[in-house]
């Protein structure tokens, strides 16, 4: 039984090699508000078996975990595809709780920590069908150029993904920095490294989509107004929520 | 391994012809505008644009939208398109029922992308099915062999190896491949600007680049084993045979492979053909490369790096990439589609797993949805497009009932028009372009004048000198010529305070005679300032010192960055203030003597050791006597040995004395042999009093200026002024290598005034009165201000009615300046400034160190007119014109007419296509944005930090908030003389002729006597009448 907790555990907040279950489930989620629900609710159900079954977790899965962040941040770097880059972003991340959970942080906290990674992911997810409409696919290296030609989609492509890599001051940084805050001096090493691939792997997703000279024939419709508008008041009522559930101390030690 | 002499030579010859093709890159200090086609000029120029587009990628033609803007603005002749139209449709066969002419304005006038974009996977048949709404019933199979071959052509054929590499596995070796050569240029070709210098350039780009790869540890960390490939062969040659022989290129295709790899970097390797080929370039003497050491380096790093990723999978030759497609066409499609950037967005990642994977069973099942995907992507998307067109054409529901056979002739006659169109959109502009001179010509005889004009002024056939020509004639009786910038001239001018000789003539002309500026107002001692400055310079070039001098006087430079940002006009006046005015000179443009000659040698050497004795040994001055200064000479001159007395007078120790002297051989250059080569330029300078009055005469007789001379004759040259500009050369004149015309100026100026050359002259028939007084003069185009030059030489008498001379081009300058302006600014109110506004803003340009537009230049150029003022003097051609004064009376030989065709037509035409391709594709044939610009080397710029050498002329020059601001049209030259006259001239000159004949340029001869218009079009001379609307009728090909 305890195993299987374990076992169940380790699907929800991925731990390689069950992490493959997550990556594979997400991509072939076939509808964007599907893939919001799941990136919600996975960790949070990984956290509730956990909790639930007050399964004795061994002191390896926190750096079993790391290095499960490591392998998925690593691996991110050679992705164009935005939906996996999401998966494999999520993965990193959602294995970052094992550090909390094998240390005993409380449920609240570990929740929130959860719901501060999956808030930015789900924005990134977001945008992945306002690039499908226009491009055919959220493929990065494809359609280069789209700074000068879709500049308001590159915007908020750059901050959704700036959000989801745990930039100030979204949600995912102040869940990063509650890990880190709780993580011995090797393991906080270990998450900063992590979170330099984050950022290193952001760049060159953008670097595939944002630079470079349009190489299509006709130029697509930009956001409309309204819906830039939405969403950067969407990604600044995120920061802000997050900022000030931070100070509270929802999101643990930082 | 050694080489056979007759390989090498064989080698050395592949190279060469593979070099043809690349335009010469000159450095920037003197731009030469240049045809960047030039090596294409022997063929037709359709031929050469596609010929272009192959080796360059560069578009031959403006996107379509562009030219249906110039088409609203009423730039392009519609009926001239139309009638262009109507002849490419005589051309192919009907579609029944389908109006081809109306269908194909249609597509050209309304549609704004091109249809024709190559199918892959769709054919006829799929098109007909989407067009249907019959989808599904599109082919599912393939067929291999076709594809097969498909991809040979498209990866195989003449590319570099490494390149069809890149594109069938992702690998970036062509990226790395230039940036590791580049660096290597960088390092190899610098002239002055690094202050540490590449070790052994003195035994060539290869030798010095191999002793240095072979310890390059940043090869080493990449892994790059290129020593393995340089033990092979000490020589470049060795190194390439042995390359190709390793990637197994067949002997035959070599040149074309030598060509597509010398293209990829075409900036560096125009400039080392240049440089290889220019006989007195310092640097190319010193530090010696051609095409071949270049090519042997690329090829070696090539391989090198090739074989870094060359494993099982990637095919590291010829003969395994050729086995590679066969073997595994699926895959190599499936790669190509996906690295080359064409690959259906929807399947991207599923291909990229695929190929990633490498499984066989997983390729061939993505294989066949990718291709049925492909297939009906296709054959939908063109479905759309052409019933869009339809739609246009009011006639869509045509294209349903089209049978498969008529649709597909339908394809094959849109895909032969788009390639066709450029041509149509280019000769229908230059329609307009012809209507537009014509309208406004003055044909009818000259009014004799009853008195002579106040002034005459001989201007640069320059197209910016035409606007101020037209204001200085509007404000007073000033008469006015156009000669090439260099007055016929050719000189080489050695400037007071400069140690090197600058040639102030055409580019493909070498000047005989050298001019010495000599100062006429006394020693001055360098400004405080000056030292500064040179102290400041020294430090830059230091690698360590500036670290330090940035904390110490890094603020001084807080100043200056401020005073020039914020108020740059009136921050360089002050600064100008702190150095000494300009002194005033003379030029020395007379034959020397020989004893003339070896006195100016013996003061030259004199001064020289004086102040090395001042500056080495802090003598005063009152010990510095004659006589010491002789000894000194004499000693150095190994004409005496170094004595004990010398050693007293310079208390100095013997040693000490001796060390001096050697010092003078060696860093002064007082010896024998530099004496020598002193003494011969010595014998270079001036002129001979009938040379000077040839070149008078021939100046004067080429622009029909042989009487009614005027009281003043100003001989303007022109130049401009601009802050923090790589391009400022290209403002400058181009008929004196990319320079101020200001000493050519000077120099014929003084030769006029001389009575002795008026008398030769007045012998020959020529009569310049006594009280003509010839001025030389600066326009500079920036500020469109006329500067007088040599104003202590102007007789007495004229003196009087100098105030009005100034006046006069003032006046012509502030209105000059105001037109000018209104198109660099547009007033925001609509109204353009004022004469003082525009004025104020002309300055400010030209001092303003942001200002990446400071003078439109010669943007818009699009008219050679050869003949007499009076033509063109009524039609305002908006600066856009090169006017070369000629008056075929005086030309019974056609020796003038010819001279001007060989001389300013060719370079009036270079100028033309340079403005031309590099409006049309601005990446490709021009130099890109300014601001991304990086000077490399003091020689050339780059676009960042490492890029090719961009050739061409920058967005700014040619663009305006990105469109074309130049109009792209071929050089519409006219010459006015009858028209056997000006034909024979034409043919009796090979490069113009070769450039009629093969439309480069358009050419009109007007015939002053019948009034008849001759053009030269498809292959022959089509007599024009002259009417009032003058249209012309183009046909599809040319």
């Amino acid at each position: 039984m305890a195993i299987l907790s374990l076992l169940a555990i380790g699907i929800f907040l991925p731990l390689f090699p069950l992490s493959m279950v997550w990556t594979a489930f997400f991509k072939y989620v076939p509808w964007a508000w599907l893939r919001a629900l799941i990136l919600l609710a996975w960790p949070q159900i990984g956290l509730t078996i956990a909790f639930s079954t007050h399964a004795q977790l061994p002191q390896w899965a926190a750096g079993w975990g790391l290095l499960t962040a490591a392998l998925y941040a690593l691996r991110m770097l050679t992705l164009r595809d935005f939906s996996t880059w999401i998966a494999f972003i999520a993965a990193s991340a959602f294995a970052l709780l094992w550090i909390g959970l094998v240390n005993g942080n409380s449920e609240a906290v570990l929740r929130f920590q959860g719901l501060g990674f999956s808030a930015s992911f789900i924005i990134a997810a977001a945008v992945v069908p306002m690039l499908k409409n226009r491009l055919g696919a959220a493929y990065g290296g494809l359609h280069c150029g789209m700074v000068q030609r879709l500049p308001r989609l590159a915007g908020v492509l750059v901050l959704a993904v700036l959000a989801a890599t745990a930039t100030p001051l979204f949600p995912s940084f102040f869940a990063l920095m509650a890990v880190l805050s709780e993580a011995s001096f090797m393991t906080a090493v270990g998450v900063l490294m992590v979170w330099l691939l984050w950022s290193w792997a952001a760049v060159r997703l953008l670097q595939g989509f944002l630079p470079g000279v349009w190489s299509r024939a006709q130029t697509p419709p930009d956001l409309s107004l309204r819906t830039t508008w939405l969403s950067g008041l969407g990604l600044v009522t995120l920061a802000g929520a997050a900022t000030v559930l931070s100070s509270m101390g929802f999101t643990g030690g930082w | 391994m050694s080489l056979a002499l007759d390989r090498k030579l064989k080698i050395r010859a592949m190279v060469y012809v593979a070099g043809e093709p690349i335009p010469y890159f000159w450095p920037m200090r003197n731009f030469i505008h240049h045809n960047p086609l030039h090596g294409l000029e022997k063929l037709p120029f359709v031929q050469a644009v596609e010929k272009g587009q192959a080796l360059f990628h560069g578009r031959g033609f403006l996107p379509r939208k562009t030219y249906q803007r110039f088409l609203q603005e009423g730039k392009i002749d519609r009926a001239s398109l139309l009638a262009g139209v109507q002849d490419f449709v005589a051309t192919r066969s009907s579609v029944p029922g389908v109006d081809l002419s109306h269908w194909l304005m249609t597509l050209l006038t309304q549609v704004a992308e091109p249809l024709s974009k190559a199918c892959v996977m769709a054919g006829t048949r799929d098109v007909h099915h989407a067009l249907n709404g019959k989808l599904s019933e599109c082919a599912s199979s393939v067929d291999m062999a076709e594809l097969s071959a498909w991809l040979h052509e498209k990866v195989d054929g003449a590319r570099p190896i490494y390149e069809a590499v890149d594109t069938l596995f992702g690998t970036h070796i062509g990226t790395t491949l230039d940036d590791l050569l580049i660096k290597s240029c960088l390092d190899f070709f610098d002239e002055g600007q690094s202050a540490w210098t590449m070790p052994g350039r003195e035994s060539g780009l290869f030798n010095a680049w191999r002793e240095l790869s072979r310890r390059n540890v940043r090869l080493f960390l990449r892994g790059v084993n290129i020593s393995q490939i340089l033990a092979q062969s000490s020589t470049p040659e060795g190194v390439i045979a042995y390359v190709m022989d390793t990637l197994a290129v067949p002997e035959a295709r070599w040149a074309d492979y030598f060509s597509r790899e010398l293209v990829h970097l075409h900036g560096w390797a125009g400039f080392i053909r240049w440089r290889s080929n220019a006989k007195h370039y310092y640097w190319g003497q010193h530090y010696p490369a051609d095409l071949v050491d270049f090519l042997a380096v690329r090829l070696a790093l090539g391989l090198a790096l090739l074989k870094e990723e060359t494993g099982s999978n990637v095919p590291g030759s010829a003969p395994e990439l050729a086995q590679f497609i066969d073997a595994h066409t699926a895959e190599a499609f499936l790669r190509y589609e996906f690295y080359s950037g064409n690959v259906v967005p929807q399947l991207a990642a599923k291909v990229e797993d695929a190929v990633l994977r490498g499984n066989q069973s997983i390729i061939s099942h993505v294989f066949t949805a990718y291709v049925e995907r492909k297939r009906a992507d296709e054959a939908m998307l063109l479905a759309q497009r052409l019933h869009a067109w339809g739609t246009q054409a009011s006639a869509a529901f045509r294209l349903t009932s089209l049978s498969v056979e008529a649709l597909d002739s339908l394809l094959a006659t849109v895909q032969a028009f788009e390639q066709a169109e450029g041509m149509l959109w280019l000769r229908a502009m230059e329609a307009r372009a012809m209507q537009v001179l014509l309208r406004d010509l003055d044909v009818t005889p000259p009014i004799p004048r009853d008195k002579r004009p106040f002034a005459q002024a001989l201007f640069c056939i320059d197209t910016r000198s035409e606007r101020i020509r037209r204001q200085l004639e509007h404000i007073g009786d000033y008469q006015t010529y156009g000669i090439a910038g260099f007055f016929g001239v050719p000189i080489g001018i050695l400037e007071l305070g400069k140690g090197s000789e600058t040639h102030l003539c055409p580019a493909v002309v070498t000047p005989k005679n050298l001019v010495l500026e000599m100062n006429a107002s006394g020693p001055v001692d360098e400004s405080v300032v000056g030292v500064f400055e040179h102290a400041l310079h020294e430090l830059k070039n230091s690698v360590l010192a500036p670290f330090a001098a940035v904390e110490a006087i890094g603020l001084l430079f807080g100043f200056d960055m401020i005073g020039k940002t914020i108020m740059p006009l009136a921050y360089s006046r002050w600064r100008r203030k702190l150095f000494p005015a300009k002194q005033m000179t003379r030029l020395l443009l007379d034959k020397l003597g020989r004893e003339q000659a070896d006195s100016i040698l013996r003061a030259v050497q004199r001064a020289v050791i004086v102040k090395a004795v001042e500056h080495e040994l802090g003598l005063p001055p009152e010990r510095i006597t004659d006589d010491l200064v002789r000894q000194l000479r004499e000693t150095a001159l190994t004409n005496q040995l170094p004595s004990d007395e010398l050693a007293h007078q310079l208390s100095l120790e013997m040693a000490a004395c001796n060390a001096f002297v050697t010092r003078l051989r060696d860093a002064y250059r007082i010896n024998r042999r530099f004496s020598r080569l002193q003494f011969e330029r010595l014998g270079r300078i001036g002129f001979t009093t009938n040379e000077q009055a040839h070149l008078l005469g021939q100046a004067l007789r080429s622009i029909g200026l042989v009487e009614h001379f005027s009281r003043f004759v100003l001989l303007v040259g022109h130049g401009s002024t601009s802050e923090n500009n790589p391009y400022e050369s290209a403002l400058d004149c181009g008929a004196c290598g990319g320079n101020s015309g200001i000493f050519n100026a000077r120099t014929l100026a003084q030769m006029a005034n001389k009575s002795e050359v008026r008398r030769r002259l007045r012998e020959q028939g020529l009569d310049i009165p006594a009280d003509v007084c010839f001025v030389a003069a600066l326009h500079n185009t920036t500020t469109d201000e006329i500067t007088i030059l040599d104003r202590e030489l102007i007789p007495p008498a004229h003196l009087i009615y100098l105030e009005r001379l100034h006046k006069g081009l003032k006046a012509a300058s502030r209105l000059c300046a105001q037109e000018r302006m209104a198109t660099l600014v547009p007033s925001d109110t609509g109204v353009p400034p004022d004469a003082n506004a525009s004025s104020r803003l002309a300055l400010r340009n030209a001092s303003d160190w942001s200002q990446a537009r400071p003078e439109w230049g010669l943007s818009r150029n699009a008219y050679f007119v050869i003949g007499r003022r009076q033509l063109t003097q009524r039609a305002g051609l908006a600066g856009r014109a090169f006017l070369n004064s000629y008056d075929w009376r005086v030309d019974p030989k056609r020796r003038l007419l010819e001279s001007i065709l060989t001389g300013p037509l060719v370079v009036g035409q270079w100028i033309n296509m340079e403005h031309y391709f590099s409006t049309v594709d601005n990446e490709r044939y021009g130099s890109g944005n300014k601001a991304y610009h990086n000077v490399a080397g003091r020689f050339g710029v780059m676009t960042g930090n490492l890029s090719d050498l961009r050739t061409g002329l920058p967005a700014q020059t040619v663009l305006k908030d990105g469109h074309p601001y130049h109009e792209p049209l071929r050089l519409i030259t006219l010459i006015e003389a009858p028209f056997e006259h000006a034909r024979s001239a034409i043919e009796g000159v090979v490069t113009i002729k070769r450039l009629v004949q093969n439309g480069w340029i358009r050419m009109l001869v007007l015939d002053p006597e019948t009034r008849a218009l001759h053009l030269y079009d498809h292959g022959a001379w089509q007599q024009v009448d002259l009417p009032d609307a003058f249209v012309l009728e183009p046909t599809g090909s040319d």
